[in-house]
């Protein structure tokens, strides 16, 4: 009887639970960035518009709120604000049963608060938010907080177009880009918004060349939304995914968008991206590459080692294409700049970032690579790769790697949309890391210079640098192209400030750095719009970013 | 680097301990009987602490219910054949004396690994007082992997340990001759690599490693024995006792801080204690109110509070969680709960929640730490203990017949997998690789892999009380 009365229990209390609104941990973001709680704009501003995720949350089908004075509850949901005893009424403006838009009130406590929902009476969990007074997060086209920037290029004071990859902002235009958490305003955020720029210090920088601003505070449509003019400096690198950033206060650093730059407008290029024509217009790429990847260990560990692996990747995709198109890997900044890509999860165990606009096609999984080391057949596993061979010098493990410097065919079966592969691929003797022992506590308030030999002068060197902050599972990585004959590149430190800093506890961060170069040449197979293989190397190393 | 860590895993194999933090735990000799007593007359709450005393020829329990603050005495007696516990000639007038869990005197006998049917006579003479032995510290061992005991390992300046290919050393057959001597000290097992983005991706299996216990770390652990009102410190390659520091009495659990400064152990006589881990004595004892008795213990990521439940029925009063400011010894709050008897107390990676566990009464609720109002609470089949992922994102929570994997987001149990008997401590690897669970009346261990969610489980020669990670060479 007493098993009965427990299991009734847990029905009705299963069932009550179902019925209740949930906001889901960290869930609760900047409406434009979507940044992770614990990354550095990972804040919500005071008179910012915000997103809560979860379920139960409100109305299906979604609602949303289109005349002022904006209401307090609507469709039946209402959004509480607390600290201690101090409560205030955060606006919703849009909210369906996944998702609630609202705007964060003005006169929010500064600090932790609580944000609860409440939707037909039923009330959701508490979820902790730290409010701030300023936290910038651009709006995107893809609506991940990623890519394109919702930016419009003046071209005239009636003809505003979207920026894209068809229509590229000219150096010395006026620009227009939207984005939220610019500040607080006085009086009240249920009204049409005030115009008139915000006290809130701010910057922007296209391509990593600062922008002069000439407006920036509300947008006079919307609630919440601010609007930054600028415009283009006229040395900013041109491409179609030139990198952009806004920071508030000299402090807090935005998500980083990405808008298309060229001499005379129109459709934009770049010389340097072999892939950036197939992302914008659409199309197959498929990637090939023998990887040989060097990790030096020298953190948190008794005595310095390497570990090597060597392995095949092969990867096929559709990109969509479209003027605002975006693929992380592919949608690279211009050789010479930086770009950040911030978000939830551990990136660097995961390998995962945000992606849209592609879906991945069948080229086949099984890969024959013969060279100077004899011959091996592999299947591709996770990621699109598998393991040619590994050495670690310690516990006499045998050294397995196989990817020395010759020629190697590599060979891929085809798959449902992608055919065959015979590619040819030169394995170059790699680079040097010159100050790569060195490199180990980097202060992000500080250019990080990075040197190495071994390069040719036509290559790209790829700098990635990555901290996965565990305990609030958000990474942020960075990511710059830099001439390889150059033999150096300097990271700035607005590029840095954007990664959270390494923990003290080194189990609670996964920090790194990594410099890659490639040697790609083109490749063809039935249904590819855009082939290529390459010999990769991959040299990395811990390190701890302060 | 971490991720080629190459975790060696002591398991402690001695009496039961019913949960990380180890509570009262009946001796193994007497099990059965206290065990069946309890719950005849408690329903089944067996919360109970205990002082053997040999009275007139025959062993008595002088026990302690403290839930309703009973004391009495009760014969032991077999409760299959109905004997009285007789007590052995040397001890016959005089209180068991204290104990009795020495590294040099480890065996499989000194541990309570008798054969049945000297275990059900309860004639043996009590080798040792395992009583509310708390489960070893798993966070002082995260901390020695990070060097936090001393300098900023990030800064270089003190070599972390551990770092080696991935793959475990499970057991103490090394460190422990006396009991490899008796064939129940331990077992080894390497554990196979990972996929890891600093990890090799070798083919095929690894060479055959036996890991070593890198003494020059001096790794430690903490244990409570709850009759003798001490917290003994332990060389975690050893197994040694390394100091015994007298406390307060019934200590229960004992967590040390993540910087390694302090252990903090909860009283069921109503106090908290403060250890100076590098003198080894007690800097500081935090009196609570008569009606709050400290069970649970959770330290914040940050070393700045510390979570403490009060083992009482809900009400005014009563079940709580109280909120220590580690800083001042105080108790600065108090967040009231609405379920008799919360044991223990986990926080969450980013330290915005606290799942507070209630064996008796079969839930777990999850508590917002910034307002105190419950988030959430599951239903569970006496859930003992819980650990995270290092992202927050899974949560593991041991209960009477398996480990459920629960989606942190929504809460939804993803799998159950199925352990040993009574799973107990629950302790994640610091790759993430595997959730390592001690059946604390299995007498195996299991090893959860988090990727397939399989469980391997292992047999052992004795009662696992606890898990260590220790640092390897």
């Amino acid at each position: 009887m007493k098993s009965i009365f427990k299991i009734l229990l847990v029905v009705g209390f299963a069932c009550s639970l179902w019925a209740n609104p949930v906001i889901y941990p960290h869930s609760v973001v900047n409406a434009a960035s979507f940044q992770a709680p614990g990354l550095p704009s990972g804040s919500i501003a005071q008179g910012s518009v915000f997103t809560i995720f979860g379920a139960a949350l409100g109305p299906t089908p979604a609602a949303q709120q289109s005349s002022f004075p904006l209401q307090t509850t609507f469709s039946s949901v209402s959004i509480q604000v607390t600290q201690g005893t101090q409560s205030v009424s955060a606006i919703p403006l849009y909210v369906g049963a996944g998702q609630i838009n609202a705007l964060m009130p003005s006169n929010t406590p500064l600090g932790w608060v609580s944000v609860w929902v409440t939707f037909s009476n039923s009330k959701s969990n508490p979820s902790p938010v730290y409010i701030v007074h300023d936290s910038p997060g651009i709006f995107t086209f893809t609506g991940t907080g990623l890519g394109p920037a919702a930016v419009q290029n003046a071209v005239t004071a009636t003809n505003l177009p979207a920026n894209s990859n068809q229509a590229a902002a000219k150096p010395g235009q006026l620009e227009i880009l939207y984005l939220t958490g610019l500040g607080p305003i006085t009086g009240a955020d249920t009204g049409a918004p005030p115009v008139g720029n915000l006290p809130t210090p701010v910057e922007i920088w296209v391509g990593d060349v600062p922008a002069a601003v000439t407006y920036s505070g509300r947008s006079p449509c919307c609630s919440g939304l601010d609007q930054i003019n600028f415009t283009v400096p006229t040395n900013a690198p041109q491409g179609c995914w030139v990198p952009v950033w806004v920071r508030t206060s000299h402090a807090t650093i935005s998500n980083f968008s990405s808008m298309a730059i060229g001499a005379n407008g129109g459709p934009c290029s770049d010389a340097t991206n072999p892939y950036g024509a197939t992302v914008a217009n659409g199309g197959a790429i498929g990637l090939l590459a023998l990887t040989r990847l060097t990790v030096h260990e020298d953190l948190g560990v008794n005595a310095p080692l390497d570990v090597t692996n060597d392995f095949v990747n092969y990867t096929a995709t559709k990109q969509l294409g479209g003027p605002f198109a975006f693929a992380p890997w592919l949608s690279t900044p211009p050789r010479g700049t930086c770009t950040v890509y911030q978000g939830t999860g551990d990136y660097l165990s995961s390998g995962q970032v945000p992606s849209a606009g592609q879906a991945m096609l069948d080229g086949g999984s099984a890969v024959t690579v013969a060279g100077p080391t004899g011959q091996q057949s592999a299947t591709l596993g996770a990621g699109n790769s598998a393991a040619l061979g590994s050495y670690l010098p310690l516990y006499g493990f045998p050294n397995q790697l196989v990817l020395a410097p010759g020629t190697y065919k590599v060979t891929t079966n085809g798959g449902d949309d992608v055919g065959a592969i015979n590619a040819s691929i030169t394995v170059p003797a790699p680079f040097t890391w010159t100050n790569r022992d060195q490199t180990i506590m980097v202060d992000r308030t500080q250019p990080l210079v990075l040197n190495w030999t071994g390069t040719t002068a036509s290559q790209t060197v790829a700098i990635l640098g990555i901290d996965s902050d565990l305990p609030t599972n958000s990474s942020a990585l960075f990511l710059c192209y830099a001439a390889a004959g150059a033999g150096t590149f300097t990271v700035p430190p607005e590029i840095l400030g954007a990664i959270p800093a390494s923990r003290a506890h080194a189990l609670w961060s996964n920090s790194a750095i990594y410099l890659m170069t490639s040697t790609p040449s083109s490749v063809s197979a039935h249904g590819l719009t855009n082939g290529e293989a390459a010999a990769v190397y991959i040299g990395g190393k811990t390190v701890a970013f302060r | 680097m971490k991720k080629t860590i190459k975790i060696a895993i002591t398991f402690l194999m001695a009496a039961n301990a019913f949960g990380q933090g180890g509570y009262t735990d009946p001796d193994p000799l007497h099990l059965k009987c206290m065990i069946d007593w309890i719950n005849q007359t408690r329903d089944g709450i067996y919360h109970v602490g205990m002082e053997k005393q040999c009275i007139g020829g025959t062993w008595h329990q002088l026990t302690y219910i403290y839930t309703f603050g009973n004391k009495g005495q009760i014969p032991l007696m077999d409760v299959d054949t109905g004997m009285m516990c007789s007590c052995p000639a040397s001890q016959s007038a005089a209180p068991l004396a204290a104990p009795l869990f020495a590294a040099a005197t480890l065996s499989g006998d000194s541990l309570g690994l008798k054969p049945r049917q000297q275990e059900d006579n309860c004639d043996s003479p009590i080798p040792y007082d395992n009583s509310a032995s708390d489960a070893v510290d798993f966070e002082e061992l995260l901390n020695l992997l990070a060097g936090s005991t001393g300098p900023d390992p990030l800064l270089g300046e003190s070599a972390r340990p551990s770092i080696a290919p991935m793959g475990a050393h499970l057991g103490t057959a090394a460190k422990r001759p006396k009991a490899a001597a008796s064939g129940s000290g331990g077992f080894s097992l390497t554990l196979p690599y990972r996929v890891l983005p600093a990890a090799p991706l070798l083919l095929g299996s690894p060479p055959a490693v036996q890991a070593q216990c890198l003494a020059s770390a001096n790794p430690t652990y903490y244990e409570t024995a709850h009759i003798d009102a001490v917290v003994r410190k332990f060389n975690a390659c050893t197994g040694a006792v390394i100091a015994t520091v007298n406390v307060n009495s019934l200590p229960l659990q004992v967590r040390v801080t993540p910087d390694g400064s302090q252990a903090i152990v909860t009283h069921f006589s109503s106090s908290i204690s403060f250890i100076d881990t590098a003198g080894n004595t007690v800097s500081g004892v935090l009196q609570t109110p008569l009606t709050f008795t400290p069970s649970g213990l959770a330290i914040s990521p940050d070393g700045s509070y510390a979570l403490v439940t009060n083992l009482e029925p809900a009400g005014a009063g009563g079940a709580a969680i109280g909120v220590v400011d580690i800083a001042s010894r105080t108790l600065t709050s108090m967040i009231p709960l609405d379920i008799d008897y919360p044991q223990s107390v986990f926080i969450n990676p980013d330290a915005t929640l606290a799942w507070v566990v209630y064996p008796f009464n079969g839930a777990v609720q999850v508590i917002d730490l910034l307002t105190g109002v419950v988030s959430r609470q599951l239903d569970f089949d006496e859930p003992i203990s819980v650990a995270f992922n290092a992202t927050g994102t899974v949560a593991y929570v041991a209960e009477g017949a398996g480990v459920d994997v629960i989606d942190t987001s929504t809460y939804a149990i993803a799998t159950k997998v199925e352990t040993g008997s009574v799973p107990a401590d629950l302790v994640v690897t610091p790759d993430g690789g595997y959730v390592v669970v001690n059946n604390s009346a299995g007498m195996s261990v299991s090893l959860i892999d988090t990727q397939t969610l399989v469980a391997t489980t292992l047999g052992v020669s004795g009662i696992p009380r606890g898990n260590v990670v220790v640092p390897v060479q």
